[in-house]
């Protein structure tokens, strides 16, 4: 009884080492220290989700594989020496696999710190493109709560579209109840809820140009308006209310 | 007349991948062609990674010589059914009388009946079908295809197992004028159709995008090598098939 270790001839084992022992990922230099042949070796194959980001792929012969859920990026160089007759092929671009995982950790993150830091990046890397805000509109949409939502609005434009701010306005309002009832239900006094707005306040001014500062704006304006206010001469209390009106102006 | 006496040879170079034996017997309308036909993996362990290798969809083809397949049944044959389709109308008819009676100073007592009968029907149609997934089915000009089936008839995984359990394939019948009997089966794969996966490994990011080339390409030099094995025993490798396993039966 033969086994795959008796027909592996002594070239194969000496390539499957020298792939092992590669620092580099890079599709096109694993080919060339395995001893595989470009030209005759990657026909009818199963090369799915492999990452040809970077790879130099002139003179690879790929007729009749299936390279679905491939990636690349613009640094992968096919031209005319690269065969793809009968190939299946859907490419991943690299950029949007990036931002993917990074969406996804986005997902799988608890703490208001890390969260605001993958944000942070998010924006940094990729830019408040329209993918992105799309992304962060509908992440904040599900937030299970305030925090989550609030974090996600130091990020968001100052003025969504009008879909999206109705979106945003349902959930803000939705999960800013929430809060308030909690805050209030921990010591069965109303007075209670004022600790927990004048955290909600001083998390929305911590940026510019966001969605979070537009909504202080608006709760600057609920209170100047307020006849106590007037009254004081510019001296206010943020009142739960207060933040309830600012939250149901969003998108104005 | 003499019995004929036959001679079999069987070649299954990758012996843990795939086995197959004919036998041939005499039978009542002719000569019975007994097959056994079995599929597993191999495995290969490397540097502290374990790669498998198995086929996906395979063929059995049969070349015969001086004799060819009876009309009669043939194994995994699958045999479209009629479809049944009921159609049947469902009636209910209600019937009712209403008499009203009253006085009437001109005529004395009147009295007037009233009867209605209404039916109502409902009517349905029901048609059903059900489809047998076979592993092996019979195709058209003495060949066969194997694929490892799930409840919802999508191939899954790899084929393992007895995929004909030592049972007659077809009958054979001496072709008039025809010399010396010769069945000659060969199990084909489509080069696609050789899967390889690593086991067990890295789940993290960065493992995977690092790994994954590298997997691709020892499984290539792996795949490479299974074909290298079956075209040296078998030598029969087309571009895009290779023989993995052969059965000759010849008569003496």
């Amino acid at each position: 009884m033969r086994l795959l270790e008796d027909f592996l001839s002594d070239e194969d084992i000496e390539g499957i080492d020298q792939v092992m022992a590669s620092d580099d990922p890079r599709f096109d230099l694993l080919v060339k220290v395995s001893g595989l042949d470009p030209k005759n070796d990657f026909k009818f194959s199963d090369l799915r989700g492999l990452n040809l980001s970077g790879s130099d792929l002139r003179g690879f012969d790929f007729t009749n594989t299936d390279l679905r859920n491939c990636v690349r990026n613009d640094k992968t160089c096919i031209d005319e020496t690269t065969i793809f007759d009968g190939a299946k092929l859907e490419w991943i671009e690299l950029v949007t696999l990036h931002i993917v995982v990074k969406m996804q950790e986005l997902e799988a993150v608890t703490s208001s710190d890390k969260r605001q830091q993958l944000l942070n990046e998010l924006v940094a890397e990729f830019g408040r493109t329209t993918h992105v805000v799309t992304y962060m509109v509908s992440a904040a949409s599900k937030a299970r709560s305030l925090d989550e939502f609030l974090d996600f609005s130091l990020f968001l434009p100052e003025r969504p579209s009008a879909g999206q701010s109705a979106q945003l306005r349902k959930t803000g309002q939705k999960l800013l109840i929430k809060k308030l009832k909690q805050s209030r239900s921990r010591t069965r006094r109303n007075a209670t809820a004022t600790f927990a707005t004048d955290a909600i306040a001083t998390k929305l001014q911590q940026t510019t140009g966001t969605l979070a500062q537009r909504i202080f704006s608006h709760l600057a304006d609920v209170v100047s308006s307020k006849e106590q206010t007037v009254a004081l001469n510019g001296m206010a209390t943020i009142e739960p209310k207060d933040i309830e009106d600012a939250f149901s102006r969003i998108g104005e | 007349m003499e019995d004929a006496k036959f001679k079999t040879n069987d070649k299954n170079p990758l012996t843990e991948l795939s086995g197959l034996r004919f036998n041939i017997t005499q039978g009542e309308t002719g000569f019975d062609l007994s097959c056994q036909m079995m599929f597993g993996k191999m495995t290969y362990e490397h540097g502290h990674r374990q790669y498998e290798i198995g086929v996906v969809r395979a063929h059995l083809r049969l070349t015969l010589e001086g004799c060819e397949t009876a009309l009669g049944k043939l194994f995994g044959e699958t045999v479209l059914v009629p479809v049944a389709e009921e159609d049947c109308i469902e009636s209910q008819e209600f019937a009712g009388i209403g008499i009203s009676s009253g006085v009437n100073a001109a005529s004395g007592v009147s009295a007037a009946v009233n009867a209605n009968a209404s039916t109502q029907g409902t009517r349905s149609r029901k048609s059903s079908q059900s489809k047998l997934h076979l592993p092996v089915t019979a195709l058209p000009n003495d060949s066969w295809e194997v694929k490892p089936l799930s409840v919802t008839g999508k191939i899954q995984g790899v084929i393992e197992g007895t995929a004909i359990p030592n049972e007659r394939l077809c009958i054979l019948q001496r072709k008039l004028g025809g010399n010396r009997i010769a069945v000659i089966g060969e199990v084909q794969v489509s080069k696609r159709d050789i899967k390889v996966s690593a086991k067990g490994g890295n789940k993290t990011f960065k493992a995977i995008t690092e790994w994954k080339n590298k997997d691709v390409i020892i499984g290539q030099i792996l795949k490479l090598a299974v074909q290298r094995e079956a075209a040296t025993s078998i030598s029969r490798q087309t571009n895009s098939t290779v023989a993995i396993s052969r059965s000759e039966v010849l008569e003496q």
